[in-house]
């Protein structure tokens, strides 16, 4: 079934399996744009961390094991196995392997969404669920706003039969159809065959941005900050001191002209108050990396502030309040940093 | 008729509820026959008012500098009436350090608190005197950002160990906070509104938390999740005394117009001011237009003698005096 962008899979996913309390497995954190829908209908959603190789699958039978005996009743597992929003990870193949086979064993129902699939920066390309499993138990939502345009507003879902069935009549309640008219722009451009070039000179826009992100992050976040090295994809996913919360952050960002996304809207369980999403694809190499110069300071001084009300570092001296009120020049920043590092230090091991 | 600029928007943190008070207002200026100009606050705000001229601007905006006296400074500054409150009002009301010290001096109750700045505690060790104030205020204690409207940014330390979490987070929205004491007991609201008789306090409205859920910004205007009383079911002396407060809270900021200034009654029944807004909510879950109409005023009217309140301002003060 074509439908009105990929959102709208999502939100046919749900209104067609999901009743007040039934249960949808996604990952932790979650797409933030699925949340609103997940609420909408009262699904339940349980969360799966993730690691290095995407979604924790070999938690997934111990959950659904779980669920089981709470009487609680699971109708899918969404999840976006390559280069996640906002997670930036991938799926490892032996994962997606034991995901598939899990879902056949259990009968489970599989939300592949896949928009970020083809934006691939480095490495080889892995198969999805839907090829491994041949769309018996995984239903493939796919998009082109991420390869052609997200104005045109066309996406795609396959199915089970019976499952698209309904889907279908759902798509017919919401809208009848999705525009013709896209839809005949959308079968025009692909005809004309070239459309993998324009994808590549995608990638070659966004990996140099992805990188200025990642050496921005290295030079610019303090060492208390987590983050991963996406092979693909548009975000990622920081993980900061628990003590900070993201949310409150942004209001401090925004005063320096500078945005990101708190990841407490990726969980539905009140986590990811402390994380944050961070997208490379949107602004130049230049601009990303003022960003996270002006994100990373203002992490910085939270971090400082928070040691220094905690005790854990003193108020700053005379010396470095003088070195730190020249503040454009860096290297008195750095300097600064290195001076309180280095007070910390001592009265550390004054301590001990 | 009269052709009314709606100031909405802007870039303060409370932009979505302060679209939501404009659209609102400008729904009852066209019902009450006005000619609409509707203005999304940036940086073309002086232009659009010159090519415009407006009779006056309905100030629709929340927060930082739709409420803090700086778009009024700019209104004044053009020579165009304006409704609610003036500069002085909203620099007093948008401070809650500053409120509350003008109330501790008038001898108007307010719960017990300690303020800083950031540099406090970066340049002068302040960190070492949170025992003796967390000592005195108590636990929970609300740690909040001073200037900042709509609950953002406001956390309960339930302990010591909460306390420099819940700075960090108030130091955000500003660079002064407070560290307050926490009066348990029931949420009240009493809006004021000027008239030709002087200002009269509405019918007080109890926000009524729904269970387990924090008082939080998305509560508050989340239609569903606080039920809000109006007017609140209280002994008609404990009425009596928080209008009568409400009101001396009004006239000590020097308000004009409307405003509503938020209160806590406590289990052994005293009351006690935490904050006075000068342009409160005016959606459909705010608390003064729900006051309004328990008072037997219509949104339609309510709007209409804000507007009416501008005018009977320009011409009575005709601008600012300043020394010469």
């Amino acid at each position: 079934v074509v439908t009105t962008g990929g959102q709208q899979v999502i939100d046919l996913v749900v209104k067609t399996l999901i009743d007040p309390g039934d249960v949808i497995i996604a990952e932790g954190p979650t797409y933030p744009g699925a949340v609103p829908t997940f609420n909408a209908y009262q699904a339940d959603v349980v969360h799966i961390d993730m690691d290095s190789d995407g979604m924790r699958v070999d938690r997934l039978e111990e959950t659904i094991d779980q669920l089981q005996r709470d009487g609680r009743k699971l109708k899918f597992i969404y999840t976006v196995p390559t280069f996640q929003n906002p997670g930036g990870t991938t799926m490892s193949l032996e994962r997606r392997h034991q995901l598939v086979r899990i879902a056949a064993e259990r009968e489970v129902l599989v939300l592949e969404d896949n928009p970020y699939g083809l934006l691939r920066y480095e490495g080889e390309a892995l198969p999805p669920l839907y090829a491994l499993d041949g769309g018996v138990y995984v239903m493939y939502l796919g998009t082109f706003s991420k390869i052609l345009s997200p104005g045109i507003r066309l996406g795609w879902v396959s199915a089970p039969p019976p499952v698209l069935e309904k889907i279908n009549v759902g798509k017919q309640g919401a809208d009848l159809c999705t525009s013709t008219l896209s839809q005949l722009m959308v079968q025009a451009y692909f005809e004309r065959g070239d459309w993998r070039d324009y994808v590549r000179s995608l990638t070659d826009v966004y990996r140099p941005r992805r990188d200025a992100m990642l050496d921005a992050l290295e030079e610019f976040f303090p060492a208390q900050a987590e983050w991963n090295r996406p092979h693909g994809g548009m975000f990622v996913w920081v993980t900061l001191p628990d003590f900070i919360d993201t949310t409150d952050l942004l209001a401090r960002a925004l005063r320096d002209n500078v945005a990101f996304v708190p990841g407490a809207g990726a969980f539905l369980d009140g986590r990811g108050r402390n994380s944050m999403r961070l997208n490379f694809s949107a602004s130049s190499a230049e601009r990303t990396r003022e960003g996270i110069r002006r994100i990373g300071k203002v992490i910085s001084e939270q971090v400082e502030l928070y040691g220094t009300l905690t005790g854990e570092m003193p108020a700053i001296s005379t010396e470095e309040l003088e070195i730190a009120r020249r503040e454009d020049d860096a290297e008195a920043g750095a300097r600064v940093v290195e001076l309180r590092r280095e007070r910390r230090q001592r009265r550390r091991a004054e301590g001990a | 008729v009269s052709r009314v600029a709606v100031l909405k928007g802007g870039r303060s943190l409370e932009r979505q509820v302060s679209l939501r008070s404009g659209a609102n207002v400008e729904d009852a200026l066209r019902h009450l026959g006005h000619e609409v100009v509707s203005i999304d606050v940036g940086s073309d705000l002086i232009s659009r008012l010159r090519s415009e001229r407006p009779d006056v601007a309905f100030v629709a905006l929340h927060g930082r500098d739709g409420e803090d006296g700086t778009v009024q400074e700019l209104l004044e500054i053009l020579g165009i009436a304006y409704t609610g409150s003036g500069v002085l009002a909203c620099s007093r009301a948008i401070d809650k350090v500053m409120t509350k010290h003008l109330l501790l001096a008038e001898g108007i109750p307010t719960p017990d608190f300690v303020a800083f700045t950031q540099t406090a505690f970066r340049e002068l060790g302040a960190a070492d005197t949170l025992p003796a104030i967390e000592e005195r205020l108590r636990f929970p204690i609300v740690v909040k950002p001073s200037r900042q409207g709509s609950a953002l940014g406001i956390k309960f330390a339930g302990s010591a160990a909460d306390v420099p979490a819940a700075l960090v987070a108030a130091f955000s929205y500003d660079e002064r906070v407070l560290l307050e004491r926490h009066v348990e007991g029931r949420d009240l609201a009493v809006s004021v509104l000027d008239g030709p008789d002087g200002p009269r306090a509405l019918p007080v409205v109890e926000a009524v938390p729904a269970d387990g859920d924090p008082y939080d910004y998305e509560s508050r205007y989340d239609i569903g999740r606080t039920a809000f009383v109006c007017p609140a079911e209280l002994d008609a002396d404990v009425t009596a005394r928080a209008q009568a407060i409400a009101l001396e809270t009004y006239a000590l900021l020097g308000c004009y117009g409307f405003a509503r200034v938020d209160l806590m009654l406590a289990a052994d029944l005293e009351l006690a001011v935490l904050e006075a807004n000068s342009i409160p909510g005016l959606t459909d879950t705010s608390l003064l237009p729900q006051a309004a109409e328990a008072a037997g005023i219509e949104f339609d009217e309510l709007v209409e003698q804000i507007v009416e309140l501008a005018f009977s301002r320009q011409s009575a003060v005709g601008g600012r005096q300043t020394a010469t």
